[in-house]
């Protein structure tokens, strides 16, 4: 088991010292999640409004400017950035956790259960998930829980579908078959044998519903549908920055490309993690 | 064959039905009430009830559910609750116009992206494939609205090239040729969202064919590699992208949706939103049916045609 | 000490052929300098087990290696012409045109969205110059040459409508579309069920008689070789241990491991003898030692075998073998 460890962690070292890209994107993740974290160390209140320094242009004050109410830009962008993560991360902790559920379940007993969840899976996903979320979220209250609680219940069914697909090939393995004709409860055998065995597909699919999450959060944001005011994510900070393009151009480009950078690199990381717990891919297939 | 598209379009009624469940469901949760629609608040409590009562709204839910039913399948969509507009003439009108941004933009994203990543697929890891598949992984972290509002900010309020709001310039409904300017950002907009995603996924159907013995065949007797791009590659790739255009479709009431609300667009995206806006349920559901119908029937019909399409499958059972 | 080949009727002379894996910076070498010619009518086999690097050797001769791997050096001399010095066009032209090859896994080498007939035509368009519609024709003739009954149906069917024997015969029928001078045949019969075996072996046979070609056939299967192969060629770890007539393999081997491979399996001739298996595996290429690549396996080495590279020791005019034995005996 040690010796396993040791080899994906040489794997990584590899990995990273080959593929520059991703070691920057790995870089840039501890950052923003560093800064996120130690926003409140900024000299500004991120919704202090003032009157008399509104919309200014980026100076050596306020670094990328101030918006319409004069509020600090940067601060702004900078907890924006722990919502959109906060996001990220609870969403991506609740889609993985039903679709490990049902797709260990699924896989494992087969049969009638497996019908019926792969069919309610065939039809949440054929409902457009932006129509989906949208219309759920209009029974909730608006806001921060609001937006988890929808991007976490309806985009667990790309992950269901693979985890059913490796439980599917690791149950007709001989340990597990061992386990099982030695009288394991199934539960235990769940949770000893199938689930450690899903787990890689299962950490590169959290990476990449990390990045889904945040980009949806900031695409229904943007409409006016996720995060409400005064909390700001960086979704609703360019919504704000659309109605003032024409004479605050700066004010849409800090949260644009800190969600195009944060996007990028959840997703770089998923394929490093991806080439290091799956060893046939590594060859850059 | 035809046993396997009887089975596939067996699977896809009961989905279609229980869709159908959901939204009438869901309207039935939502805080008001259908007749609210037809009403006005000066209306007698008489007159209220007949109207109730003709349209049915008297009678159990399930027989209103059948009712509903009926209506949609005759093209009786029901009403707004907020214009009190009848929502199929609505989107008689909205329909068409989100096809003419959306359907060519996925037309040109797919024949782009076909090309962009056989290119990839076939010089794997030299400088051409890593351009296109940098670009493409970057693509992907784009958000769509974001790019859209990049393109104006350089198109239309610093180059003044393009128009950046709407479908015609008011005066000149009816000009091809204004409809087409102000389609010019928007298409590209969907265009270039829709790409990366197709790009990735030739590339790397393209790198495994090319990993192929059959390749290797026919290196071995000397068709030259264009060749074997194109004669032999190509349909092999091509096949399953068929599948892709069908699995897609979510993708495009997705991107339309944002596209449109940041171009003001008058389509069915639009639409959407404000009715979400204004708690509008009637246009909600009668979206989310038509949409989720779309995907399923769109799924049914890439599946039939992929089935059409492969000898292999074309072969089974005769 | 090489032996001389007769340059008149040699078809194919390779010299110092080495061609290696490069996964970054390590480098595994699957043909560590391999010399042999295919001399002009005859049917060479090649024999060694999986991971030997067979496929390899012949692959770098075609040109045709994975994109991980390089051939380093080597020279490919073919009916006289050198084909290093060749552009890269005309390399690929000799593909076909001079030298077919047909391949193990007649599942998987064609197209599978491609008629069969389709892969013949192609081919006669491009490398005979057909017009299309003679092509046609010409490709149910092949059909009809290699066996195919009713090729005027077969022509236009898709290859999952056809068996893995019937594929490889219409592979073989690409090969003669090609009318080429060397035929390469890399474990033709290994994924076919053993009657059919026998049947494309026959085929091939009776096709190089014909058509005055000259075939190498690849294989780990010593029972195939003998079966057709005029001259045989033992491969291990990337290097011949043992060329001769197959008489003369099969009744006077000269080097241990064509003895132990000989050993292995069951004798037609009546000796009854147990079988003995190589003991050990097959080399890892990826760390070879200074010495004999076979002298971990090898019931005879001796400490020199582990720290030196044994020279050919010549037998006939036909037979050399790469042992230091076979030294001692020379000598004695």
């Amino acid at each position: 088991m040690n010796g396993e460890k040791n080899r994906r962690i040489e794997k990584l070292k590899t990995e990273l010292k080959r593929n520059k890209s991703a070691a920057l994107a790995l870089l840039f993740l501890f950052l923003i999640i560093f800064v996120s974290i130690f926003a409140f160390l900024s000299p500004y209140d991120p919704n202090k409004v003032d009157v008399l320094n509104v919309l200014q242009k980026p100076n050596a004050q306020h670094l990328f400017g101030t918006d319409e109410l004069g509020r600090d830009y940067l601060t702004r962008a900078l907890y924006g950035g722990r919502v959109s993560l906060i996001v990220g991360i609870l969403a991506m902790l609740i889609s993985t956790s039903i679709g490990v559920l049902v797709g260990t379940v699924s896989g494992y007993f087969g049969g009638r259960i497996d019908n019926f969840l792969m069919r309610t899976v065939d039809i949440i996903s054929s409902i457009p998930w932006m129509i989906l979320v949208t219309v759920v979220s209009i029974y909730l209250t608006p806001g921060l829980k609001a937006i988890i609680l929808v991007i976490g219940l309806f985009t667990w069914m790309s992950t269901a579908r693979m985890v059913r697909a490796e439980t599917l090939s690791v149950k007709e393995r001989e340990y597990v078959l061992y386990a099982k004709s030695t009288g394991q409860s199934i539960r235990k055998v769940i949770w000893k044998h199938i689930i450690p065995a899903v787990m890689p597909t299962f950490i590169v699919a959290s990476t990449v519903s990390i990045a889904n999450a945040i980009l949806m959060e900031s695409a229904l944001s943007f409409l006016g549908l996720g995060i409400q005011q005064p909390l700001s994510s960086w979704g609703s900070m360019l919504q704000n920055a659309q109605s003032n393009l024409g004479n605050a151009p700066y004010m849409a480009i800090l949260p644009g490309l800190l969600i195009v950078f944060t996007v990028y690199s959840f997703n770089k990381l998923g394929d490093i993690l991806r080439a290091v717990v799956e060893p046939k891919t590594s060859g850059g297939k | 064959m035809f046993k396997y598209i009887f089975k596939r379009i067996m699977q896809a009624i009961p989905m279609l039905v229980i869709i159908s469940i959901i939204c009438f469901g869901l309207i039935q949760l939502a805080p008001y009430d259908a007749v609210d629609a037809m009403t006005t608040p000066n209306m007698s409590e008489k007159t209220v009830e007949l109207i109730k009562a003709r349209y049915g709204l008297d009678q159990p839910a399930y027989m209103q559910y059948f009712y509903w039913v009926k209506g949609i399948l005759s093209g009786e969509w029901g009403y707004s609750i907020v214009t009190h507009e009848s929502i199929s003439k609505d989107l008689s009108v909205r329909i068409p116009n989100t096809i003419i941004l959306v359907l060519p933009a996925y037309f040109i994203a797919l024949v782009l992206s076909v090309i962009l990543g056989l290119i990839a697929g076939a010089r794997k890891g030299k400088l051409a494939d890593k351009i296109i598949d940098g670009l493409s992984s970057f693509g992907i972290a784009i958000p769509s609205f974001w790019m859209a509002m990049v393109l104006i900010f350089i198109f239309g309020y610093q180059l003044n090239l393009f128009p950046i709001l709407g479908m015609h310039t008011i005066g000149s409904e009816g000009s091809f040729s204004d409809l087409f300017i102000h389609l010019v950002l928007p298409t590209t907009v969907l265009t270039l969202s829709f790409m990366p995603e197709l790009v990735r996924y030739v590339r790397s159907s393209t790198i495994g064919q090319l990993s192929e013995d059959y390749v290797m065949v026919q290196q071995a007797y000397g068709a030259p590699s264009i060749g074997i791009l194109f004669n032999h590659v190509l349909r092999n790739v091509l096949l399953p992208v068929i599948t892709i255009v069908g699995m897609s479709l979510p993708m495009l009431v997705t991107g339309a949706v944002v596209t449109e609300t940041v171009f003001g667009w008058p389509g069915i995206g639009t639409y959407f939103v404000k009715s979400i806006q204004g708690f509008d349920y009637p246009i909600i559901m009668a979206i989310m049916l038509l949409s989720s119908s779309l995907v399923i029937i769109g799924n049914l019909l890439s599946d039939i045609l992929y089935c059409i399409v492969d000898p292999r499958i074309k072969g089974m059972g005769e | 000490m090489k032996i001389n080949v007769d340059k008149e009727s040699s078809l194919l002379e390779v010299k110092n052929l080495r061609t290696a894996f490069y996964d970054g910076k390590t480098k595994t070498e699957a043909v560590r300098g391999i010399d042999f010619s295919v001399k002009k009518g005859e049917i060479l086999g090649i024999v060694g087990e999986s991971g030997s690097g067979k496929s390899v050797l012949v692959k770098s001769i075609l040109g045709i290696v994975p994109s991980n791997a390089k051939v380093d050096t080597g020279e490919v001399i073919l009916d006289g012409r050198r084909i290093e010095g060749l552009s890269k066009k005309e390399k690929r032209l000799i593909r076909g045109k001079d030298i077919a090859m047909i391949f193990q896994d007649p599942m998987t080498a064609l197209n599978p969205l491609k008629k069969a007939g389709d892969h013949l035509i192609e081919l006669l368009v491009r490398v005979r110059g057909i017009k299309k519609k003679e092509a046609k024709q010409e490709a149910i003739e092949l059909l009809r040459m290699v066996g195919i009954p009713s090729p005027e149906t077969r022509v236009d069917q898709y290859p999952h409508e056809f068996s893995g024997g019937m594929r490889q015969r219409v592979l073989i029928a690409m090969a003669l579309a090609c009318n080429p001078k060397l035929l390469i045949a890399d474990e033709p019969t290994t994924a076919l069920d053993v009657t059919i075996q026998a049947q494309i072996l026959e085929l091939l046979k009776k096709l190089q008689r014909e058509k005055d070609m000259s075939v190498v056939l690849i294989t780990h299967d010593l029972g195939v070789v003998a079966t057709i192969c005029s001259r045989i060629l033992v491969m291990y770890a990337g290097m011949v241990m043992e060329e001769g007539m197959a008489n003369e393999i099969f009744y006077s081997p000269k080097h241990p491991y064509t003895k132990a491979l000989l050993n292995s399996i069951p004798r037609v001739d009546g000796e009854k003898t147990r079988l003995k298996p190589i003991k050990g595996s097959a080399p890892s290429l990826k760390n070879v030692g200074k010495g004999c690549p076979f002298a971990d396996r090898c019931e005879f080495a001796f400490d020199r075998c582990f720290t030196e590279v044994p020279q050919y020791n010549t037998f006939s005019a036909t037979q050399r073998s790469m042992c230091f034995l076979a030294e001692e005996e020379v000598k004695n």
